[in-house]
């Protein structure tokens, strides 16, 4: 009985203490309409990096929507109020995700002409003669060599890269068409950068959100572009894009900009120069947001898009003759 | 799977090998334990999510035991892996975590005392990284401390079923600790990976006493003796700590149970 005794109170004595677990923890957040509210606005409020840049009242967008949301607001009518208030930042890398919605803010490309027809191109100027080297669909047109990059999200490998890099070498300029290419992996447009950069060279500056201050950012990083890879094709180089060019293509066109051999032909790209990270809300709702700035050399902020060297939109009457406008142009620069 | 239960039996028993036949008392004895079991992880990363997060872990365990007259050197090592969500509302996670206690302990009752109560000093190290599956770019979270504090311990020899048990009890506690935690936004300015360095991700790491980081690692083992002097060991593992370190505050539980081959070793 005596040891028994023992070992129970040696286990009871340890099983309260870890009873005690619950002081450290804080209490459970509110998960009502008003609570998910401002929980949602104080996320963005503390890390949102464009406010500044886009003259974003945050302060009064509080006050405009907050009025819509009481303690009886439904699910439906809560997302839709939530969702208003994020279309303020005008930003595509704004997203709130309820699981049954997700809301956007597509005004960066829809308010602008497409500049991109994928099937105009494969009819009239692959001929099937195009290689699909992964996601790296290349062919040579008139000498000129010509690269298409759907989306920065498709991983290729450095081998495949050098594959294309090598095929084109003796030509005398390429094209590389990231119109319509959405963005994806960072580490993807260092990668195709490497294999067109003459020597390192400073490309942008990139700040983070470091604190909830509107200003709190650090110190602005350089990022450079290095060459990389068994060659690198140094010869005149056009890229083509459209406003649907956005995030990592928007990071890697600002990259190739750095180069003094590369042009840009077609559209301004869409921007989304601003590093998007995720958080929870009390209802389990997740909010995507910008939370970095990037800059070009000349102090240039990126978030709205880069600049095309020539401004050119696709003709109807192009079109019609099943011509890509930006794409002979580009050809025209580089015979 | 026939196969691999073989494998873990003989890596269970390989320690054994090392063990040499008792001639005389040794002046100290040492003791490997290795073992596993399941923990229930609880944890809120204010840099994640204002929501609770829970699930069951695997756990394995692997320390030793340096036992002297008068002293004892216990250091031990503990791992978890497993998933954890958000009671259906939230997301879920992915996670790895560890901990580790090595204390030097010195007896202060007398060698034939029924209670034998030990004190000293404890390194405590705590880690822990998780995957968010439904964010974007600022998904990985990880917390690491490292702490000196005190540790204690009470231990007593309990007759029962024909054999001599030992329960027991340890507990530590930090003092002077250096924690570090994501920054502010999860993200570092983006640099090409050659020239990534650990200093960005520095950013959110301090040293001091108590604010930095509070918490306690608790132990409760029961010993049941086998034949030359090895042990099973029934071991309930409490950790927790909080710290708010940085922006984002985090609290973290982990209530383990599990079970240890002890091979004693002699020396």
């Amino acid at each position: 009985m005596k040891r028994t005794g023992i070992f129970l109170l040696l286990a009871v004595q340890a099983l309260l203490f870890s009873a005690c677990e619950k002081s450290f923890f804080e209490p459970d957040p509110a998960d009502d309409p008003v609570s998910n509210f401002d929980a949602l606005w104080r996320e963005i409020d503390q890390g949102y990096s464009f406010f500044e840049f886009k003259n974003v009242n945050w302060d009064s967008t509080y006050h405009v929507y907050r009025g819509r949301v009481n303690s009886g607001t439904g699910t439906l009518a809560l997302f839709n109020v939530m969702s208003d208030m994020l279309y303020t930042l005008r930003d595509g890398h704004v997203n709130l995700e309820a699981g049954f919605n997700r809301s956007r803010n597509w005004e960066w490309y829809l308010d602008h002409p497409d500049n991109y027809d994928a099937n105009l191109i494969e009819r009239n100027y692959f001929e099937d003669r195009q290689w699909y080297t992964g996601p790296l669909i290349h062919t040579i047109i008139d000498s000129i060599g010509y690269l298409r990059y759907g989306s920065f999200g498709q991983r290729f490998s450095e081998a495949q890269l050098d594959l294309v890099v090598a095929r084109f070498s003796p030509l005398k300029g390429i094209i590389i068409d990231v119109r319509s290419n959405g963005g994806g992996f960072s580490s993807m447009t260092d990668l195709l950068a490497s294999r067109f950069a003459d020597q390192r060279r400073t490309t942008y500056f990139s700040v983070v959100k470091n604190g909830p201050g509107r200003n709190d950012f650090s110190a602005p990083v350089e990022v450079s572009i290095i060459p990389g890879g068994e060659r690198q094709f140094t010869k005149p180089i056009i890229i083509l894009t459209n406003r649907r060019s956005y995030s990592a293509t928007t990071f890697f066109v600002a990259k190739m900009l750095a180069l003094p051999h590369v042009r840009v032909v077609g559209d301004w790209t869409g921007g989304g120069a601003g590093t998007p990270v995720g958080a929870e809300l009390p209802n389990g709702w997740t909010v995507r947001y910008s939370s970095t700035q990037t800059f070009l050399p000349d102090g240039f902020n990126i978030e709205h898009g880069t600049p095309p060297h020539i401004r050119i939109d696709m003709s109807e009457a192009d079109r019609a003759q099943g011509k890509d406008s930006i794409l002979e142009r580009a050809l025209a620069e580089l015979r | 799977m026939r196969l691999t239960v073989v494998y873990l039996l003989l890596l269970f028993a390989l320690p054994g090998l090392g063990q040499e036949k008792r001639t005389a008392a040794p002046k100290r004895s040492l003791s490997l334990y290795l073992g596993g079991g399941a923990a229930w992880e609880t944890y809120r990363d204010r840099a994640m999510s204002p929501l609770l997060y829970e699930g069951i872990q695997g756990a394995a365990m692997l320390g030793f035991d340096i036992q002297g007259a008068k002293m004892l050197h216990r250091v031990e090592g503990r791992f978890w892996a497993g998933e954890t969500s958000a009671q259906r509302r939230g997301g879920t996670t992915e996670n790895l975590a560890f901990a580790v206690n090595g204390s030097h302990l010195k007896r202060l009752s007398a060698a034939d005392a029924p209670w034998q109560w030990r004190a000293g000093p404890a390194v405590l190290v705590w880690g822990s990284l998780r995957y968010h599956t439904g964010l974007v770019n600022s998904n990985y979270f990880y917390d690491l401390f490292g702490s000196v504090g005190p540790s204690g311990s009470v231990e007593r020899s309990i007759k029962m079923l024909r054999r001599r048990w030992t329960a027991g009890w340890q507990m530590s506690v930090p003092v002077f600790s250096w924690g570090l935690r994501p920054t502010y936004s999860g993200l570092v300015a983006a640099t090409p990976e050659e020239e990534l360095t650990a200093a960005p991700y520095l950013e959110e790491a301090r040293f001091g006493a108590f604010k930095v980081l509070t918490g306690v690692q608790s132990r409760l083992h029961l010993r049941y003796p086998l034949p030359n002097e090895n042990a099973l060991m029934l071991v309930y593992h409490w950790d927790v700590f909080s710290s708010r370190l940085g922006h984002h505050p985090v609290t973290h539980a982990m209530n383990g149970l599990q079970l240890n081959l002890s091979i004693k070793l002699s020396r």
